[in-house]
């Protein structure tokens, strides 16, 4: 591939993703410039990388395994010198070190808690989902967010598609029990 | 917290954050400045050798370049991304769009705005009935843009003058002569084509063969 091809291939199959990696990113980092920072890193090596995508794949899949790897090596390197991610946080989160939360009373049929979790504004959930454990956060952000399978964000996030399951139940009871707190405290849900 | 209604409404909530709009122009410079498009670089190399001469030459071919494309038409190119956004507003409700019954009537409210509007539809009746309708301003470019539910998803029907607006490169298939541009932004499949000066773009969560078929009974 010459290097006017792979420019080419990029513009034209990389960069129409560049919304979803964006706001992928900011769902992942607190700091506005760490999102920007880490999409850049993350575009620059799909572009340096392009031979590796094998045509007829998800482009999108391929991207956001590339975004998840970008993000650990920031992480993991000084680079996360500026980052929000806490040095003790969990890229290798074992499944069963982060307990199911308590069932809660009081809870609200199907119907009341969708119409519930409408009410609270993109930037609740999002700051809600900061808070949780990084691979939690990740799983989430694949298979509710961005519609992926169990088995396509096993592959992304190199664990088995039973674990990627646990960790979706896990990850949604714990963001249900932060916004039903933040629900409570605005006076949007019914205090105990 | 174990119900599995509870577990669907937060997966739910979370889906909706897939449509939430970010701005992408300051990460989109950065790449761009990142990784110069092609003819950019070209161009950048060639400035380097040019000689006086080479320099006088060049500036001619580009008046008379501007010259003649102030007489050509001025034909933007469609932006995949752009388009699923505006898709995914329409369906979300998120765009201010009026309601309509039948083609008929989205052709008449989108004419009431743009004279000499051609019509969603090209000699052809199908039988799909749109939800709503609304014309948008896309690179300079009118675009009418159409809501219709086929097989239970939401489809959108962008209709543009040709000479306006062109599609973007990449994949073509081409069906019974005809040739249909490809692309794929998030969930979304998006079938582009010309016919009798007329541009159609049309997005959503089906199939490009699904597109290609409706595209057809829509007359293009």
């Amino acid at each position: 591939m010459t290097g006017d091809e792979r420019t080419q291939k990029f513009y034209e199959q990389v960069m129409p993703h560049l919304p979803v990696v964006l706001r992928t990113a900011k769902f992942l980092c607190r700091n506005p410039e760490e999102a920007d920072d880490l999409v850049q890193d993350t575009l620059l090596k799909a572009f340096n990388n392009l031979e590796s995508f094998k045509p007829g794949t998800n482009m999108q899949h391929w991207l956001m395994a590339i975004l998840r790897n970008t993000r650990i090596d920031r992480v993991r390197s000084g680079a996360r010198r500026n980052s929000d991610v806490p040095l003790t946080e969990d890229f290798d989160l074992a499944d069963d070190r982060t307990p199911a939360p308590p069932e809660l009373a009081g809870q609200a049929s199907g119907q009341d808690e969708a119409t519930l979790l409408n009410a609270l504004s993109d930037q609740v959930i999002i700051d809600a989902l900061h808070e949780l454990p990084e691979e939690i956060r990740w799983t989430l952000l694949l298979v509710d967010v961005h519609g992926h399978d169990l088995a396509e964000a096993a592959v992304t996030l190199g664990v088995p598609a039973g674990t990627v399951k646990s960790r979706c139940f896990r990850g949604r009871a714990m963001l249900r029990e932060k916004l039903n707190s933040h629900a409570k405290a605005i006076g949007l849900a019914g205090k105990q | 917290m174990n119900s599995p209604f509870e577990q669907d409404a937060v997966a739910m909530r979370l889906r909706k954050l897939a449509a939430m709009p970010v701005d992408t122009s300051a990460a989109s410079a950065r790449i761009m400045t990142a990784i110069p498009r092609a003819e950019a670089r070209r161009s950048f190399k060639l400035s380097a050798y040019w000689s006086r001469a080479a320099a006088v030459a060049a500036s001619l071919i580009i008046a008379v370049t501007l010259l003649t494309l102030s007489f050509w038409p001025n034909e933007a190119v469609a932006s995949p991304a752009e388009f699923a956004r505006i898709h995914r507003e329409m369906v979300r409700g998120e765009t201010p769009a009026m309601v309509a019954t039948s083609f008929e009537q989205a052709n008449r409210l989108i004419a009431e705005q743009w004279n000499g509007f051609s019509g969603f539809t090209h000699g052809t009746s199908p039988d799909w009935v749109p939800h709503a309708c609304c014309l948008r301003d896309v690179k300079n470019a009118k675009v009418a843009f159409a809501l219709i539910s086929i097989d239970d998803k939401k489809v959108s029907v962008a209709v543009a003058r040709a000479q306006d607006i062109r599609s973007p490169a990449g994949k073509v298939e081409t069906h019974n002569g005809q040739r249909y541009h490809i692309s794929t932004v998030d969930e979304f499949t998006m079938v582009m084509t010309e016919h009798d000066g007329r541009w159609v773009c049309l997005t959503g969560e089906k199939d490009a063969s699904a597109l290609i078929d409706a595209a057809n009974k829509l007359g293009f």
